[in-house]
């Protein structure tokens, strides 16, 4: 009755090549990963442009919405990271951007009957996607923060007014800390749009296998197709929110950098 | 028993504190809540006690995660 | 019942046109807003005719000469009392920092326990920095923990 292509929950997260390409012995092959960012990229850029084409003293609607994100970064910047935070703004703006674009084109439907390789894909979801993310927000905070205090920064892993016997144990407690900060930020993202997107998929897998036995027993269908409307709200919500955490914990990580002397 | 079906039960019972953690976190939100709406204008001071006790239930149960998918993919 | 019928039909469509749905937008955009992050929900400051591509280039630039829009933004701060320089804060509030609050103990023990046991198989000292590496990486979370607590 119905057409039960990719019906495990995992199998939205394959990675398949579309076109394939070898550089030498490296596979830069176009996948669907790619694809969706490129999708992603592709609308950001059009609706900037399109917000930003005509800009005028009373907004429009395009305008009126690019204006909305836009001032939301610029304030959770500004609050977060202080007056010098603003050369961060294009870094953070794109990096929430592109995140909520990802998070949110990954809950669109799949066209009915397109091949795997083109179904929605949530680039998010993979784990290497976000440690890359959260390695250049890093790679950025330790650049910049010796840039700015130069072998100050260090003072960051060197907690004041405690016992001297304690320094070594305490100063090792804070690397790891330090460390430990990509790897929670990539974590956060990543588990909460796997977990998402399986448990969609886990509802909406039940209400096709009940209709698909084609008896009374496809009544009981009824309540896990309200879960899977409720669990798509829901992961609307997380989509936007997880975006927000990311970009905040990258404003306090930059903060950390830029006021690692004064502490 | 093969192998691979004691690992499937055993990653199974690694996902039990998920239960323990739903449980917690009920209590810790439901006690917060009953407390403040008794007393509403010392909720806000107390929220971050609250969070510490709902990052502390939430470990046991992303541990017992953690445990679950180490059992499933790496032995 | 056809009047209340061509009533609701009129209503509906007025609720669809695209002003509507951009005013809800905006509105729902500054409600989130003030719940994460307690700021006060309709601020007039942030549509006072600020020109889109005009503030783009300010503050994504960082020019040196600021343009005298921001000039007046910051005299009409300073009339309303708010300090010019504010100090850095963290701003998430309750949702985000729910949701931030609990990987943060598992990171740290796991940077500490890949640590421990990057050591020990460099080292070929069987369980003892793994157990180290455990014990550090969890105060190492609580560390995580409360300072994320305290902002």
């Amino acid at each position: 009755m119905f057409d039960q292509r990719a019906d495990g929950p995992m199998e939205q997260f394959e990675i398949l090549p579309i076109v394939d390409l070898h550089f030498g012995s490296i596979d830069i092959s176009l996948t669907n990963s790619a694809l969706w960012m490129i999708i992603g990229t592709a609308a950001i850029t059009i609706f900037f442009f399109a917000a930003t084409r005509r800009a005028a003293m009373i907004p429009g609607r395009i305008q009126s919405m690019a204006e909305v994100f836009y001032e939301f970064t610029f304030d959770l910047v500004r609050d977060t990271i202080g007056p010098d935070g603003r050369k961060f703004f294009p870094y953070v703006f794109t990096l929430f951007i592109f995140i909520l674009i990802m998070n949110l084109f990954g809950l669109l439907p799949s066209w009915p009957g397109l091949a795997h390789e083109l179904h929605t894909f949530t680039p998010t979801s993979h784990v290497i996607v976000t440690l890359a993310l959260a390695m250049l927000t890093i790679t950025i905070v330790i650049v910049y923060g010796f840039m700015k205090n130069g072998l100050k920064f260090l003072k960051l892993f060197w907690p004041s007014g405690l016992p001297l016997w304690l320094m070594p144990l305490l100063c090792l407690i804070e690397v790891i800390s330090f460390l430990s900060r990509p790897l929670s930020l990539a974590i956060r993202l990543f588990a909460n749009m796997f977990a998402g997107h399986v448990i969609l998929k886990l509802f909406a897998g039940f209400v096709v296998s009940l209709i698909g036995t084609g008896s009374a027993v496809m009544l009981f269908g009824i309540a896990p197709f309200l879960g899977a409307i409720a669990v798509t709200a829901l992961e609307f919500l997380v989509a936007a929110l997880q975006a927000y955490v990311f970009a905040v914990l990258t404003c306090i990580y930059l903060s950390d950098a830029a006021h690692a002397a004064d502490h | 028993m093969e192998a691979e079906a004691a690992k499937l039960i055993g990653a199974g019972l690694a996902a039990i504190p998920l239960a323990g953690a739903g449980v917690g976190l009920g209590l810790i939100f439901g006690n917060f809540l009953s407390g403040a709406f008794r007393n509403p204008s010392a909720a806000a001071q107390n929220q971050p006690t609250m969070l510490l006790a709902f990052a502390l239930t939430e470990f046991t149960g992303l541990l017992g995660f953690a445990i679950a998918m180490i059992i499933l993919y790496t032995f | 019942m056809r009047r209340l019928a061509a009533l609701v039909f009129k209503a509906e469509n007025q609720a669809l046109t695209p002003e509507f749905l951009c005013l809800t937008l905006r509105c729902g955009a500054y409600m989130v807003r003030r719940d994460l992050t307690g700021a006060p929900a309709f601020c007039v400051r942030s549509f006072s005719g600020r020109l889109m591509g005009d503030a783009i280039d300010r503050d994504g630039a960082g020019k040196e000469d600021p343009p005298p829009l921001d000039e007046f933004s910051r005299r009409l701060d300073a009339m309303r009392g708010q300090p010019e320089e504010e100090s850095p804060k963290g701003s998430g509030a309750a949702w985000g920092r729910a949701m931030r609050v609990s990987s943060e103990l598992l990171a740290g023990l796991f940077v500490g326990a890949l640590l421990g046991l990057g050591l020990d198989r460099w080292l070929g000292t069987a369980p003892w920095f793994l157990l180290a590496g455990i014990g550090l990486g969890f105060a190492a979370g609580l560390r995580n923990l409360s300072r994320s607590l305290k902002e």
